[in-house]
Parts: structure tokens; C-alpha cells; sequence
């Protein structure tokens, strides 16, 4: 039987989480969700109104998961469905990833990106005009994410067997990986942004983790 | 830049990595002895010894297995209960034993996440107290990854 996990276990859980997970596997979407809802030169208050908004959109959808994770009280149908959703939201978000990269690119290395960026200029602004127009809907969608921790997160709302509980408890979880997040974005935005080597060691990074997560979605 | 951006930068990331590294502390890889993956084993319980057995087989990410442990002799078995974790942090996967009615302990209903880099490399510590003695023992347990 699982240990019971309470209101506090699950803020915890998404408190300790969020430095021990969700910064080297959300860190990509921290960087892409800055550079391209928040514009260059931006005062922090507009920073955070966008994170915010897109850790709202994630949370939001942890709700509903949690909703019908605890109503459910049996994982493995959801488990079934969710799995199935899962690769292909890594997919897509891999994909954006790598294009808006390569096309951020573009104007920062010239040498190097300038071929990779014609080549997928014109696909990556079709995907951007495709993919969710604000950091709310992205964070929504990336809450399908296929996430170790989330799962955990789900399973424990399933033990709770009740849905509400479950929503509820998916909510601190959410909110407890914000921090975590928001200092990567605050840090981002200090020491990353204004400097345009770092900016674009940032870009390479948001680059190579799109890559992998085509690739895990690939292997899936 | 202003500098004291850069400072207050400098102490943004300092206390990631921090936190980061701390939280990676707890969740270090064990040494095992004990290999669940492919076959039952046998714990060491101080005085006794005792059968681990996962039902069904294979055991995969998202799909509940059972843990049942099969004292080889007559002991008393009290506050049994199993953690997984994996190199990553998972979040606390704990489950508790109940006693069966042929003298058996049985964790039911484990599920375990599935890692988004699909690592399947788990670790089980099982703790409990054997005739009034605390018990600990680790064991590694390997997931196989569902058929396409």
C-alpha cells in the first residue's frame, strides 16, 4: 500500500523536486519561455508575469490530472492514456525547442547558424504560429510533459482516492516546483540575457536538450 | 550591467546549486548486493533470513506489482516498509507491507514512475524490525521497458 502523502508532502515533494528534477529537465522551457514571451531588455516585473503565467498554465493542468488521478483511484488506465499523450507532447515541445534555437541562433553566431536558420526559418516561424501564443497555453501544454516526478506526484493523488484531494494536492505540487524555476529564470535574466556569449551558450543549451527530447520521444 | 545584478546573479545560482547538489545527496546510488531485476532473492534479517519475491514478472514503470517477503522461520515482523528511488530524484515512493494469511508480508499495488530519460534503474530499501531489532537492506531493481 502507498504511504499516505498529505497537503504538506506534496508542496515538499515539488519544493525538493524542483531543484533536485525539474532544473535539469525543465530548464530548456524556463529559457525558451524568457526569450520569446519576454522581450530582450525587459524590467523583472514583465519576467515574472510571464513565468508566472506559464507555471499557472502547468499547474492548471496538474489540477486536472490530479482531479482524475485521485477520482480514479487506480493509476493504470490513466497511466495508459497519459503514456500514450506523453511522447508525442515531447515531440512537439523537442521540436520547438530546436527550431526557436536555431532560429535565436541565427542573428548570435553567424558563421555557424546562419545555413541552419534559412534552412528552418521558415518552418519555425509555421510552428511558432502553430504552437500556443502566450507563456499560459505553452505552460498548459507542457504539463502533458512526460515527468518521473509528476508521475510520482500522480501516483500518490491516485493513493488519496478521492478527487478533489488529489486536484488539490497536484496544485502545492505545482507550486512547489515554482521556485526552483523562477530562480533559474531570475538568474537567466541577471547574468544571461544582457551578455551575448552566455546568451548564446544558453541558446545551444535550449538547443541540445530540444535535441534529446526528440530523441527520447523517438525511442519511446 | 549593474553590478549589483550580476551579484545578486552570482547568488541565485550559488543557491541552485546548492539546493541542487544537496537534494542529489539523498538520492545517491546505493551499493547493493542484492539484484531483484530478473529473479526472487533472499535478505539477510540479522537472525533469519527471508524469501523477496515481486509478482508479476516483469516488473515495468506505471504498471503495479506486488512485494512479498516470505520469512524463512518463525520471526516476529513488525513496521515493514519499502522506499524506491533512482539516481534522479522521484519523489517519495514508500509502501508498507501487511501480513498475509499464509505468514507472508506483502507490499501491494507498487507503482513506480516512469523516468522521462528512461532510466530504469531503481533502488529498494526495505526497513523494518526483526524480533526487536532494526532491519535495513538494500536491493537494486531494474524496470523492463513495455513493449512497443
Amino acid at each position: 500500500m502507498h504511504e499516505p502523502v498529505d497537503f504538506v508532502g506534496f508542496f515538499i515533494l515539488g519544493l525538493v523536486g524542483g531543484l533536485g528534477h525539474c532544473l535539469g529537465m525543465c530548464a530548456p522551457f524556463v529559457l525558451y519561455i524568457g526569450r520569446r514571451f519576454a522581450p530582450h531588455g525587459s524590467v523583472g516585473a514583465t519576467q515574472l508575469k510571464v513565468q508566472s503565467a506559464y507555471h499557472l498554465g502547468r499547474i492548471v493542468t496538474y489540477a486536472g490530472l490530479g482531479l482524475v488521478a485521485g477520482s480514479a483511484g487506480q493509476l493504470l488506465d490513466l497511466a495508459g492514456d497519459f503514456a500514450g499523450v506523453g511522447p508525442v507532447a515531447q515531440a512537439v515541445a523537442g521540436l520547438v525547442l530546436v527550431l526557436y534555437a536555431l532560429g535565436a541562433l541565427g542573428g548570435g553566431v553567424p558563421a555557424v547558424a546562419r545555413l541552419g536558420a534559412r534552412l528552418f526559418g521558415k518552418l519555425s516561424q509555421t510552428l511558432q504560429r502553430q504552437a500556443p501564443r502566450n507563456a499560459f497555453l505553452t505552460g498548459a501544454f507542457l504539463g502533458f510533459l512526460p515527468c518521473g516526478l509528476l508521475y510520482a506526484a500522480l501516483i500518490a493523488a491516485t493513493a488519496a482516492g478521492n478527487g478533489w484531494r488529489g486536484g488539490v494536492g497536484l496544485i502545492l505540487f505545482g507550486v512547489g516546483t515554482a521556485p526552483a524555476l523562477l530562480g533559474l529564470s531570475l538568474a537567466d535574466t541577471l547574468l544571461v540575457r544582457g551578455r551575448r556569449v552566455l546568451n548564446t551558450i544558453g541558446l545551444v543549451f535550449v538547443f541540445a536538450l530540444g535535441c534529446r527530447y526528440l530523441w527520447l520521444a523517438w525511442v519511446d | 550591467m549593474r553590478k549589483w545584478q550580476t551579484a545578486l546573479g552570482m547568488v541565485v545560482v550559488a543557491l541552485l546549486v546548492i539546493g541542487g547538489f544537496a537534494v542529489r545527496l539523498r538520492t545517491t546510488s546505493p551499493t547493493v548486493r542484492l539484484d531483484l531485476s530478473q529473479h526472487n532473492g533472499t535478505l539477510d534479517l540479522g537472525n533469519s533470513r527471508a524469501d523477496l519475491e515481486i509478482t508479476p514478472r516483469p516488473p515495468q514503470p506505471l504498471q503495479a506489482f506486488a512485494l512479498r517477503l516470505r520469512p524463512a522461520s518463525q520471526v516476529e515482523l513488525r513496521d515493514l516498509r519499502v522506499a524506491f528511488t533512482m539516481r534522479m530524484d522521484m519523489g517519495p515512493n514508500n509502501y508498507t507491507f501487511e501480513a498475509d494469511t499464509d505468514g507472508s508480508y506483502v507490499a501491494r499495488g507498487i507503482v513506480l514512475p516512469k523516468c522521462g530519460s528512461g532510466n530504469l534503474d531503481w533502488f529498494g530499501t526495505l526497513t523494518g524490525v526483526a524480533d526487536k531489532l532494526p532491519v535495513e537492506t538494500r536491493f537494486a531493481l531494474t524496470l523492463t521497458k513495455p513493449a512497443p
